[in-house]
């Protein structure tokens, strides 16, 4: 398997050199050919940074970026092969749809009739075929995300960057377009690299995943991985839904006095146990009952499965789970 | 308690907001009748009066103007002498903007796309400072510089590149004893000018062109030249052509710089100076002034057919 994108201890700081902002800080990855890799992290981590480092737009203060294979440092952006679906797609105003997925191949000197015949393959790819004539203006939102889409591919980029191109979406298109667009990079076989700040969209669509914190990777693995194995605190907060113990509630749990994790579908509940405390919350889902227990001051949930008993709010109930369902993660 | 789904109204303000919810085009009448009585009735009157005034002639034993419609005047725009005098203001307005084009581009686009804060403030005082002190003033100032014995000059002798000034000033059409007796002079005077007023529309156009559009032009493989020519160009082409309106308008209405410097050849705002003046031909006066109107309209025509405004 040959590697897409590698980054070798790559760092972009702004500002003075007394102060800086570390935008991104020393990162090492490392991408599959033909993978879809998510960048997931809370707003201002440094995903975007890193994007722009791979097409160009930025330059690393530190450190080696690799394309293929190959140091980049000296490639400005329109000679890298990759595209980019832009946040707010930044499609031209004054050319029609087909003039924008075109443009890539203008620039190339194409034909006009190669390049429009290509142009609407590539609409039609997104579903946008009769919408050639049409100004991006006189496009939904939906609409003008797929044309960014098809406008970026009509190069046949060996990369496609993608900077939460779904953020701007209702729920509805948005879940839609998940699909579209997970289905869309497994029959091109592209490397898609993705940016988002959503854990949902993340984890259900990439091969792997790389979560930011403050310019750095706090951890990168396969969606189970990061779910059900969070390496550190911040992880397992920010993926969320996880349960995050405490080194003195694991001790009494049963485990070493670590930081440990405990997904709350592994967690059930019990008459008696090591622990148990009363009930503060309780959420239908549907599928189950989340049911929230105040353990030692920390909230733990733990999920009943649908027909089962579900306690009363405020009634005093302990937990049991498996015990390899508790994941340490240290003492940070 | 419980409050009131109204609450109570405050006073005379809150009684004339009231009036304008319930009736908005009331607001919009009286915002709009001040200034739709001023175009429609004064402004757009004169210009009703000056063409009027064009399609007269003037009888030419006793210099009394014949009130009746005739397309005489207009004729005599033909005239050698005064078709010479169009032939040249339109020349020089064209050249003028487009050299105020060219200069004014880099300026407005580092103004639009790289000057924050500090240099954000020191760009509009650089561009609005000289639109501050007399026009009178300028120009002379000008005259001084351009003069043989200027600064000009002066540092043309010290470097030995005084053979340039008088290459310059010894082609065809643009001799004069030094740059300030020289059609050169004048053309400068007037880009020096205008150029303001070039700057700060295309300025305008260019801070609305988002730089993601042009890393989306980068991305997708584009030189530097063709993201200019294929998306910056179109973009702030509006600006380039309010700014040319400006420059051009300007300069074909202007006759105050030629009086002042340059060989003293006619422009269409020296004659219609002279005419309506000493001469007293209102007529012809008016025929000259509706001549930059014309070229105006078509000019804005050519720009909408070219889809300068596309854009909007
Ligand atoms: N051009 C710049 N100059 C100075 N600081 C910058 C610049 N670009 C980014 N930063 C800083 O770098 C940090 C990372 O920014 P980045 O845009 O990569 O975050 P992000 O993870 O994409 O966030 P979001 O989810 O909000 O888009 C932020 O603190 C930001 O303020
Ligand atoms: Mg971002």
């Amino acid at each position: 398997m040959t590697t897409a994108v590698e980054f070798l201890n790559v760092s972009r700081h702004f500002g003075p050199a007394s102060a800086p902002v570390r935008a991104v800080d020393g990162v090492d990855l490392s991408i599959a050919e033909g993978s879809f890799f998510a960048m997931l992290g809370p707003s201002g981590s440094g995903k975007t940074t890193c994007l722009r480092l791979i097409s160009g737009f930025e330059k690393p203060t530190g450190g080696t970026i690799r394309i293929f294979g190959e140091d980049v440092s000296n490639t400005p952006p329109h000679l890298r092969n990759v595209n980019t679906v832009f946040q707010d797609y930044a499609l031209f105003p004054h050319m029609n749809v087909r003039d924008n997925v075109a443009y890539g191949l203008m620039v190339k000197g194409i034909g006009r009739a190669q390049r429009h015949a290509k142009a609407e393959e590539m609409l039609a790819l997104v579903h946008l075929d009769s919408h050639g004539d049409r100004k991006p203006g006189q496009l939904s939102g939906g609409q003008r995300q797929r044309v960014a889409l098809a406008r970026a591919l009509v190069n046949e980029p060996r990369v496609l960057l993608l900077d939460e191109p779904l953020g701007a979406l209702d729920l509805k298109l948005r879940e839609a377009m998940q699909d579209e667009l997970k289905a869309l990079q497994k029959r091109l076989g592209l490397t898609f690299v993705f940016v988002t700040h959503d854990q949902h969209e993340a984890l259900s669509m990439a091969d792997s995943l790389a979560v930011f914190n403050e310019g750095k990777i706090a951890q990168i693995g396969s969606p189970q991985d990061i779910y059900d194995r969070p390496a550190t605190r911040f992880v397992a907060d920010f993926v969320g839904s996880s349960n995050v113990l405490p080194p003195a509630l694991t001790k009494v749990l049963g485990g070493p006095a670590e930081w440990a994790s405990l997904r709350p579908e592994a967690t059930r509940l019990a008459a008696t146990g090591p622990a148990s405390g009363p009930v503060t919350a309780l959420r239908y889902l549907g599928s189950g009952t989340r049911v929230v227990i105040d353990l030692q001051g920390t909230e733990v949930a733990a999920l009943v499965p649908a027909g089962q008993p579900v306690p009363a709010e405020g009634a005093t109930t302990a937990i049991a789970f498996d015990k390899d369902a508790l994941h340490l993660m240290g003492s940070t | 308690m419980t409050a009131s789904a109204i609450l109570p109204e405050r006073g005379l303000a809150d009684r004339l907001t009231a009036v304008f919810w319930r009736r908005p085009r009331l607001l919009l009448a009286l915002l709009l009748t001040p200034p739709l009585l001023w175009l429609g009735v004064v402004y757009l009157g004169s210009l009703a009066a000056l063409l009027l005034q064009s399609f007269y002639s003037i009888d030419e034993f006793s210099g009394v103007v014949k009130e009746e419609f005739t397309l005489k005047t207009y004729g005599e725009l033909f005239r050698p002498s005064n078709f010479d005098i169009l032939v040249r203001t339109v020349t020089m307005a064209a050249l003028v903007t487009l050299a105020c084009a060219v200069l004014a581009f880099p300026i407005a686009y580092f103004a639009a796309r790289y000057a924050k804060g500090h240099w954000k403030a020191a760009f509009y005082l650089g561009v609005m400072l000289p639109l501050w002190s007399s026009y009178l003033v300028k120009v002379y100032a000008w005259k001084l510089i351009l003069a043989k014995e200027g600064i000009i000059g002066w540092a043309a002798e010290q470097t030995h590149t005084s053979w340039i000034i008088s290459g310059l000033l010894s082609i065809p059409g643009l001799e004069g004893s030094s740059l300030s007796t020289s059609p050169i002079g004048t053309f400068m005077v007037f880009v020096y000018i205008w150029l303001p007023y070039m700057i700060l529309p295309m300025q305008a156009a260019l801070e609305r062109v988002p730089n993601s559009m042009l890393e989306a032009s980068a991305d997708l493989g584009a030189t530097r030249a063709q993201t200019f020519r294929t998306v910056v160009l179109p973009l702030a082409l509006p600006g380039v052509i309010a700014g040319s309106i400006f420059t051009f308008s300007l300069t074909l209405g202007d006759y105050i710089i030629p009086q002042i410097i340059g060989n003293s050849a006619n422009f269409i705002g020296m004659a219609v100076y002279q005419l309506q003046g000493t001469a007293g031909n209102i007529p012809l006066a008016a025929a000259f002034a509706v001549v930059p109107i014309g070229i105006m309209l078509v000019y804005l025509a050519l720009a909408r057919r070219m889809g300068a405004f596309d854009a909007l």
